[in-house]
């Protein structure tokens, strides 16, 4: 959504929409697996749950935005909600047909507001555009028609018939028949929120700041082109000459006017069509021709001022998402850090201070105890070297003195000895 | 190769090399590239004569000391001589990351060549001392190289990593030695044919009693800390950011390798039935070493830091493959996985060492343009005023995080379709490493070159020309192992098959 707007246009028409949902389809029989003739497996039916689920709720999302681009964004991600209840209840013909429309479609769109965009001097909020129907003629027949085909409208346009395989699976599915009601009402929004964003750009009067001009023929062409494929595509899905399926699921293709007239086939078609409808008048009737200013509450926010907060704030995903995974991620972050500078690098610090400890209570021990000892017995040594070096005078006197009295003493003991 | 003794030649050549550097003055990056060159060459040429069988080719034998056991053996196979041929090319990359060197560029120049001799050495070793020998040798000119020219916290880590390795090798050798009293031999062909046979066992047991898995655990501790394997990886932050980056980029693109090719060429094959009883707490390493290694990346902003967690990352797919294969193998298929994942290990080994130095390079080309800012919030927008920088760079951060059609995706490919048969829990859990990888990356992408350009990096220089020359051939080898992976694979098939077939689990 970020992105240029060309690399939006591929992006949500073509590569990562055709990643997904292509390889949901090209693993079916996987997903198939264990399944009854005739049944369906807990994959199908999560993919189902999951994929009703997304398309009401980007839907209600993209009801409360200001970005051109970014109502288109969520239109994807309800369309792809589409695509693959489509495929989990109708099999691969009836989402990949959708997929294939939809690229067409959405392409135009996004490459539709790319020229708004360009027109209106890089502006990309709605409420600072207006009136462009007047300004930007070519623009607004051919976003005009994109807008009809993602809606669905009856007949002309591809997304009817890739919507309506959809949709008449979900009728037929045999668990239940809450998907089918949540991707109608995904249908009303769908008219709801496309009205709203065309009013918003092409009706009523001008509100930007620097007046808005028509791309040049380079960037209107593409339109046209894509404009066109919007319309006939659906041409080559319609339930009386099902190419498409025919040409996926490896069959012959026949032309029969009379499957058109299977009466579920009418009904359902008319009630969408009749959702669709009265999907654009409610739009209409909130938004039509009247171009509030700028800053002035949405006319929804003015009913339900909670509920727009809600859906503005893109029912909080993105919060909900920023306070656990990248919470965690950070959180853990931090904890692998903390693990390496205090408890591994803790754990060296400790080994390397015990070293330290032993080391100095080696040299401790060293002088204190070995050292003292052999030191000691050194003084001790040399004390009694000192005492005896005295008597090793050198005096004559000394000599003599202490040679009388060892005769004394030698007499003494003599005489002691020979006592009888 | 009859009578030219190739492998002492190649790894005689960087040691004159660095014996010359030494004495040249401000000449010696001239010596020292010409020397890089000329062992690339001898490497290379290595590689085209391995035999075709993937057993060991090449050899040289000699006795040494005949009372201890000691010889001079050397030869190659597959993974040893993929070994030689990176650490010929990331020695080069360091080399002329080095530009920059002028305080004793003799002495630099000599000790990066003698540190390559020193792999060299350890790469072709064949028998316990020759091999420890060399593999010593390669950490004292780490620990001179970080100690002399490293940032400012150098000296607490040129000492850690110094202390921490030698830790390591004092275990290993305390193994070594009881191995030998037990054997009488130190040869590692010999070691690995008595393990097989199932002999070794019984032989320690009657010298020592039941110590074989304390010998297996000192083997590994030895190697653990040289990868790195968590909790052992402390050092590693430390010693890759202050080390001077053409340093850093030895370090992690060719010794962290050394600590790998032990494990496949020593202990896998001598103590493979201890490490298979160990498998269990030795996967939830590398699984820890893998999951916190990226996410203790994304707490950092230094970006040599950021690029030295992701690097304890890369290397944790390598072991996690490493202890995931060390299973008895049961039935084809899980054989088919074995062989999967160790190709996959290998080719990582290059791989990450190719990348993780290129990364560092460009850490190194960042410093010099910006008076040595490497804080990752310190940029932004340098894709405006530098694109090819930004691109080049971008390249090979995307190689790093594993886009297919470069080279850091086939191995994590293969690693993750071998190691999941033998361990899914692990290469589940593992798997966030990935994400979390590719988040750290985009980040270091987004903030350093996207966004608005600050008004002092308006003329931030892009690549010149001489540098734009150096970088081409490493870019090219990573888009041309990306797509064409068969370069290696094809080589290193045999001795995978040849290893595999002689492990005992």
């Amino acid at each position: 959504m970020e992105g240029p707007t060309p690399v939006s246009a591929l992006i949500h028409a073509a590569t990562m929409v055709a990643a997904g949902v292509f390889l949901v389809a090209r693993v079916y029989p996987l997903m198939q697996a264990g399944a009854q003739p005739g049944g369906t497996t807990v994959a199908l039916t999560v993919i189902v749950w999951v994929g009703a689920a997304t398309a009401v709720f980007a839907a209600l999302i993209a009801i409360a935005q200001n970005d051109i681009k970014r109502i288109l964004a969520y239109s994807t991600i309800s369309q792809l909600g589409y695509m693959m209840a489509g495929l989990g209840m109708g099999g691969v013909a009836v989402g990949m047909f959708h997929l294939i429309t939809h690229a067409f479609f959405k392409s135009l769109l996004f490459m539709g507001a790319g020229s708004v965009i360009h027109g209106c001097r890089d502006e990309q909020d709605i409420r600072r555009m207006g009136g462009l129907k007047v300004d930007m003629p070519l623009t607004f027949i051919t976003y005009a028609i994109g807008m009809l085909a993602l809606c669905g409208f009856p007949l002309l346009f591809s997304g009817f018939w890739s919507k309506d395989g959809i949709l008449e699976a979900a009728h037929g599915w045999s668990i239940s028949r809450a998907p089918f009601y949540l991707l109608l009402f995904g249908v009303l929004l769908t008219a709801f929120y496309m009205t709203r964003q065309v009013c918003y750009v092409f009706f009523g009067y001008w509100r930007g700041r620097q007046t808005a001009h028509e791309s040049p023929k380079t960037m209107t062409l593409p339109l046209v082109i894509l404009a066109l494929f919007a319309m006939a595509l659906g041409a080559i899905g319609t339930p009386a000459w099902p190419w498409f399926h025919a040409f996926l699921e490896d069959r012959a293709v026949v032309f029969d006017l009379r499957a058109m007239a299977d009466p579920r086939l009418l009904a359902l078609m008319t009630a969408s069509s009749i959702v669709v409808i009265f999907g654009l008048m409610l739009g209409w009737r909130f938004y039509g021709d009247r171009s509030p200013k700028p800053e002035a509450p949405d006319a929804l926010e003015k009913i339900a001022p909670t509920l727009w907060a809600g859906l503005r704030d893109r029912l909080y995903v993105d919060e909900l998402y920023g306070a656990t995974v990248v919470a965690f991620y950070n959180w853990w972050a931090r904890v692998a850090d903390w693990l390496d500078r205090c408890i591994w690098g803790g754990m060296v610090a400790a080994v390397a201070a015990l070293f330290g400890l032993w080391a100095r209570f080696s040299r401790f021990f060293d002088r204190a105890w070995i050292d003292g000892g052999f030191d000691k017995g050194c003084e001790e040594l040399s004390t009694g070297g000192g005492l005896l070096s005295r008597v090793e005078g050198g005096r004559a006197q000394n000599y003599l003195r202490i040679l009388a009295a060892g005769v004394v003493a030698l007499v003494a003991i003599l005489l002691w000895s020979v006592r009888p | 190769m009859n009578g030219i003794p190739i492998l002492t030649l190649l790894t005689v050549l960087p040691l004159a090399g660095a014996a010359v550097a030494l004495f040249s003055g401000k000449q010696a990056r001239g010596v020292a590239l010409l020397s890089g060159l000329a062992s690339l060459a001898v490497a290379l040429f290595v590689w085209t004569q391995l035999p075709a069988d993937g057993s060991i080719g090449l050899v040289e034998r000699a006795a040494w000391v005949p009372s201890l056991g000691i010889e001079y053996h050397v030869g190659v196979d597959g993974l040893g001589a993929l070994m030689l041929v990176l650490s010929a090319i990331v020695t080069l990359m360091a080399v002329d990351a080095a530009h920059r060197v002028h305080h004793m560029p003799g002495f630099f120049y000599g000790l990066i060549l003698m540190l390559q001799s020193g792999l060299f050495g350890a790469f072709t070793a064949l028998n316990f001392f020759h091999w420890f020998l060399f593999w010593e040798l390669s950490l004292i000119p780490a620990f001179f190289l970080i100690k002399l020219w490293g940032g400012p916290r150098r000296g607490p880590a040129a000492t850690q990593f110094f202390v921490y390795t030698m830790a390591g090798s004092a275990a290993l050798l305390v193994s070594f030695l009881a191995i030998f009293f037990s054997t009488g031999s130190m040869d590692f062909g010999y070691l690995a044919t008595l393990a097989q046979t199932g002999a070794l066992t019984p032989m320690v047991e009657s010298h020592l009693g039941s110590a074989m898995p304390w010998l297996a655990a000192g083997v590994l501790a030895g190697f653990a800390v040289k990868v790195p394997l968590m909790p052992f990886h402390t050092w590693l932050p430390e010693a890759y950011a202050e080390a001077p980056s053409p340093v850093t980029m030895l370090l992690t693109g060719a010794m962290s390798k050394m600590g790998l090719y032990g494990l496949l060429r020593i202990a896998l094959p001598i103590f493979g039935v201890q490490i298979a009883a160990m498998r269990t707490p030795l996967l939830v390493l590398a699984t820890i070493t893998v999951v916190m290694g990226a996410w203790a990346a994304a707490a950092q902003t230094d970006l040599k830091r950021v690029f030295a967690y992701s690097s304890v990352n890369h290397l944790g797919y390598c072991m996690l493959a490493i202890f995931a294969l060390a299973v008895p193998a049961a039935g084809a298929a899980q054989r088919a996985s074995q062989a999967a994942a160790l190709n996959g290990a290998i080719l990582q080994i290059f791989n990450h060492g190719i990348t993780a130095a290129a990364l560092f390079w460009f850490v190194a080309m960042i410093q010099f343009r910006t008076n040595g800012l490497r804080g990752i919030n310190d940029f932004g927008g340098l894709r405006k005023p530098a694109p090819i920088f930004a691109g080049l760079m971008g390249i090979a951060l995307f190689s790093s995080l594993g886009l297919p059609g470069l080279n850091g995706f086939v191995g994590e490919f293969l690693i993750f379709r071998g190691v999941f048969p033998l361990a899914w829990v692990a290469a589940s859990v593992s798997i966030l490493g990935l994400l979390v990888t590719a988040v750290v990356l985009l980040t270091v992408i987004q903030k350093v070159f996207a966004g608005p350009t600050p008004e002092r990096w308006a003329k931030f220089p892009d690549l010149h020309p001489s540098e734009r020359m150096a970088l081409t051939p490493v870019i090219v080898l990573m888009f041309l192992l990306g797509l064409a992976p068969q370069l290696i694979v094809d080589t290193i098939n045999p001795t995978v098959m040849n290893l595999l077939a002689h492990w005992r689990f």
